[in-house]
This record gives C-alpha cells, sequence and structure tokens, in this order.
C-alpha cells in the first residue's frame, strides 16, 4: 500500500487507516526500534515501545496541521526521537525530546550548513547515501547494514570511510 | 564529522528527511517485523481504538454456516438414536482390570446409515467418546458429521484442549470406523503407551438374537493407581451403534517367511498389523497406493487409509531400535475400499512387494 493511500485511508477512517499503517510500517519502526535500542531493551519492552511510538504517530498526526509530504519522513523522525528519548530516560541522562521541543535552526550559518550537508549527503548517491542514513540516522553497526543490505561489512566500512572523506572534502571547498 | 552527521539526524525535521525518502522506503522495504500482529494490538490498544468487529454481513453468513451444519447433525442424532442402541456396561474390579463395557449390535440393521463409535481416554485428564455418521449410498460411504462427547473431565476444557492434554498419549482424535463384527484392535489399545490393553468377545445371545461384543479394558501401567475415568465416563451411557452389517472377515496370509504382518480382510477394509519384527512396513505403509486384485481379474483401488505407529508424537526416538520394537506393538494400517468387495470374489493384494492372498 502506498503512503498517499495510508494518509488518504487515515483521513477517511482513523482506524482504518491506522491500522493500515501498522501493518505497512511496523517492521520499519521495529527495525528503528531494535537498532536504536536493541543493545538496552527486551524483545517485549521493544514491542511496546513500538507501539508507544505508532500511538505517538496518531496523536501527532491528529494535531497535525500542515499537510504530511512524506509519510516515511514523518515516522522516522518522530521513531528516532522517542528512541533517544527512551535512550535518555534508560540513562538518566536528561527527558524525552518531545515532538514539540523540536530545536529550530536559529542561526543562518548552521542553517545553511545543515542544509548543505543534507544535499552533499544525497550527492553521495546510492548504496553510501543508505549507508549512512542506516548508521547515522538509524544507528546500525555496519555488521547490521552490511546484512540488511547484503554487502560485506568490510565494505561498509570501506564506503562509510571514503564517504566520511568525501564530505569532508566536499565542505571545505 | 561523525559527531556532526548523528546531530543532524538526531534533530533532522520532517522535511529534512523528506528529502532521503526512498532511502527510507528501501530501508523500509527490506525490514522485517518479529511480530506484527502483537505490534498491532498494542499499538490500537494504545491509541484507544478498538480493533475492527466482523462486519454484520460476515456474522450473519458464520451463523447461518453454523446454523446449516447443527441442524442437519442434531436430526441424524436424533434419528439414528431412536433406532438402534448400544449399552455400555460397566464392572469395576480391581487392578489390573478396571473396567468393562460391553458394546450390543443394534437388533435393527439400518441400509441407509451407519454410526461409527469411537473414544479416546486418559488417564487423569478427560474422556471422549466420538460418534461419527456416515451415510450409505452407492459410492459406499459418506462422511456426514461427528459429535465428540465429552464424558469426564473438566467441562471448561475445549477439545482443542483436550487434543493438548492427550497429546502427550498419541493422536488425541483418532477416528476409526467399525465396519466389522472383530473389533479387538479398539482405539484404546492403539493410542496409549502402555496404558491400555483390550479386546474384545463376540458373545451371541441366543435369547434375542442380537450379538454382543464384550470388550475388556485392562490397565497395564503401573503408574496409574486409582480407577481411570473410562468408569465413570461411561457409566450410564448409552450410545447407538450400527455396524454396517455382519462383516465376514477373512485372514490373508503370504509366502514370504519375512512377512510379520497379521492381514485381515473384510469387505470394506484391510487391517494390517505389524508384529514388531517389522514395524517399519507400518512407515512404509502410509506413503503408497494400493489395489486388490479380484478373480475376474479386475482391481480395486484401495482409497482411503489411516493408520499410525499409536503414540508416535513426542514420545518415541526413532534411531532407537527399542522404541521401534515399542512402536511396532501398537502400529496398525487399515486400508479402506473405496466399495465394499466381495470377499469371495478377492484373489490378492499386493503390499510393497508381498502378496497376500486368503488364508486356504
Amino acid at each position: 500500500m502506498t503512503d498517499e493511500k495510508i494518509l488518504l485511508s487515515l483521513k477517511k477512517d482513523v482506524r482504518t487507516g491506522f491500522e493500515e499503517l501498522i501493518r505497512q510500517y511496523a517492521p520499519y519502526i521495529g527495525t528503528i526500534v531494535r537498532s536504536r535500542l536493541g543493545a538496552v531493551t527486551t524483545a517485549d519492552e521493544r514491542t511496546d515501545i513500538t507501539s508507544d511510538i505508532f500511538a505517538e504517530i496518531l496523536s501527532a498526526y491528529r494535531e497535525e496541521k500542515e499537510p504530511i509530504t512524506s509519510l516515511k519522513a514523518y515516522i522516522s523522525v518522530i521513531a528516532v526521537r522517542h528512541c533517544i528519548g527512551v535512550f535518555r530516560k534508560k540513562h538518566s541522562q536528561a527527558e524525552r525530546v518531545s515532538m514539540d521541543d523540536l530545536p529550530e535552526p536559529s542561526e543562518n550559518e548552521k542553517q545553511y550548513d545543515r542544509t548543505e550537508l543534507m544535499e552533499l549527503l544525497r550527492s553521495l548517491g546510492e548504496p553510501d547515501c543508505e549507508i549512512f542514513l542506516r548508521k547515522y540516522f538509524l544507528g546500525q553497526r555496519s555488521a547490521e547494514i552490511a546484512e540488511a543490505m547484503k554487502l560485506r561489512t568490510n565494505t561498509v566500512d570501506q564506503k562509510i570511510s571514503r564517504g566520511l572523506r568525501k564530505l569532508r572534502d566536499m565542505m571545505k571547498e | 564529522m561523525e559527531k556532526m552527521l548523528t546531530d543532524l539526524f538526531e534533530t533532522a525535521s520532517f522535511e529534512e528527511l523528506a528529502g532521503f525518502d526512498s532511502e527510507l522506503g528501501s530501508i523500509a522495504e527490506h525490514s522485517e517485523c518479529e511480530d506484527s500482529e502483537t505490534v498491532l494490538a498494542k499499538s490500537m490498544r494504545k491509541a484507544g481504538i478498538s480493533r475492527r468487529r466482523l462486519s454484520f454481513r460476515k456474522r450473519l453468513t458464520i451463523m447461518l454456516a453454523a446454523a446449516l451444519i447443527l441442524i442437519p447433525a442434531s436430526v441424524a442424532v436424533a434419528h439414528h438414536i431412536n433406532k438402534l442402541e448400544v449399552f455400555f456396561g460397566i464392572e469395576d474390579g480391581n487392578s489390573p482390570y478396571v473396567s468393562e463395557f460391553v458394546k450390543r449390535q443394534a437388533a435393527v440393521e439400518n441400509d441407509d446409515a451407519m454410526l461409527v463409535v469411537d473414544g479416546a481416554l486418559s488417564d487423569d485428564v478427560c474422556s471422549y467418546i466420538m460418534v461419527s455418521f456416515y451415510a450409505k449410498n452407492e459410492k459406499g460411504r459418506q462422511y456426514i458429521y461427528d459429535i465428540r462427547h465429552k464424558l469426564a473431565g473438566d467441562d471448561e476444557r475445549s477439545a482443542e484442549r483436550w487434543n493438548d492434554a492427550l497429546a502427550p498419549y498419541g493422536n488425541a482424535i483418532y477416528e476409526s470406523p467399525l465396519y466389522y463384527n472383530d473389533i479387538y484392535n479398539l482405539v484404546f489399545t492403539q493410542q496409549y503407551k502402555g496404558a491400555m490393553v483390550s479386546h474384545a468377545d463376540r458373545v451371541f445371545d441366543e435369547s434375542d438374537g442380537a450379538v454382543y461384543y464384550k470388550i475388556t479394558i485392562r490397565n497395564d501401567r503401573t503408574d496409574i493407581t486409582r480407577p481411570i475415568t473410562l468408569i465413570e465416563a461411561f457409566s450410564g451411557l448409552s450410545v447407538d451403534i450400527n455396524f454396517v452389517k455382519n462383516a465376514e472377515m477373512i485372514r490373508l496370509v503370504s509366502d514370504d517367511p519375512e512377512c510379520f504382518h497379521d492381514v485381515k480382510l473384510s469387505p470394506f477394509a484391510l487391517y494390517i498389523t505389524f508384529d514388531e519384527r517389522d514395524v517399519r512396513y507400518a512407515f512404509s505403509l502410509h506413503s503408497y497406493d494400493y489395489a486388490a486384485k479380484l478373480k475376474n481379474g479386475e482391481t480395486v483401488k484401495v482409497d482411503y487409509r489411516y493408520g499410525g505407529n499409536a503414540p508416535a508424537a513426542g514420545n518415541y526416538d526413532v534411531s532407537k531400535h527399542e522404541d521401534w520394537v515399542e512402536m511396532g506393538r501398537y502400529s496398525y494400517c487399515d486400508l479402506v475400499f473405496k466399495n465394499p468387495i466381495d470377499l469371495e470374489e478377492f484373489e490378492s493384494i499386493e503390499i510393497d512387494g508381498i502378496v497376500y492372498r486368503p488364508a486356504s
């Protein structure tokens, strides 16, 4: 089912749409939770966290005033932030980062850097871009990335190393 | 650089991440869920959304289907109970004899249908008897319905629970048509590893001309010391049964000196029990089709069979000889003819290279 259909379904009937959303994205959210919190949670806890994330996604969706342009990005951000919050809570470091507390880039220079870095990342092309996303967004280890993308771990490490060098060089230019 | 990237993604906005939509899609596509149904149920609950109930139409369909099954079944039960009867008499005794009951063949011959009575019990959990109804037609028999009448035990248990409870003993639900008048290998002997041994004596009652089957159930398990629930189970129970007819039974023999099968032939089926020396046949026999050769040159296909190695589920290690021997004691295989055959016309049947003929 496409994201457009899920969003349409959510709009028409929340129950149906929500069920479709979960069926479609439970594996994906599960992967994020496993990658981010696998080392500090049990399987049962991860199932709970995954369902918490879906409940949070629905809650955020209901309050959302702007149209959602990318459902994947939308649920990814919520999932990753939720995981970070859980991780910090488990380590008694800080309160969970709420959706409302999303830091807004205030400095023009920083804004420029973020945008530039995002664009540079995308310019790496496939499969490097996905590897970077898995590593720095999902928090997956090289071995996990290699398994998921059917690559050798060495290859993943090499691509990350070269990609980092490339990004550094491009940012200097 | 690495920290920068980590910070970048951890604080990325929806819009920023939307630029990576195709990569996210690729990750999502290759993700697997450990327990999606649990996630679904929990998420719905946490979001305060109840799961969808069946639509009215589906519920109506289910109710109608249930009615269509139950109404004819009830009629069938009532019909047969009025015509036929079987008495289970219980005679309590000391160990090793636990109980006896007598099955009485109905005096009324019913050409339209037959009932098949089967039963199962465990030592301390529950017991049930299964009565299957078959209609007889030109094609032989047609399965109609069976009832699994619970006889004792915890009323809360469902049929599935019974199965679970009985599983260690082998096939919990065993369906064995009793076409013939020799029922010595009734299910009880075959379902419980060492628990039950039974035999049946055919008794002709001159006073009313009825044929009785006196079946003795014996408890051979030394670890079961109390009277078995079978006693309570069958006590006072009246179930009707009609054998198709007083089917003749002939014994088949083979020239093969290595053949230790005990093969009996009725017009309806071959009943094969296995000596412990050739238990491996018990397995191989399940895999092939056979045809009986008639004297007129025709062949009759055996189209349905069942059998087993008694309590095979979980109780035996097939790599151990002693377990094979143990299994062999309870191994059986029934090959059922699609249409009844005339015993006088029967010439032979070949099973796995061994030809069986009527004993002279």
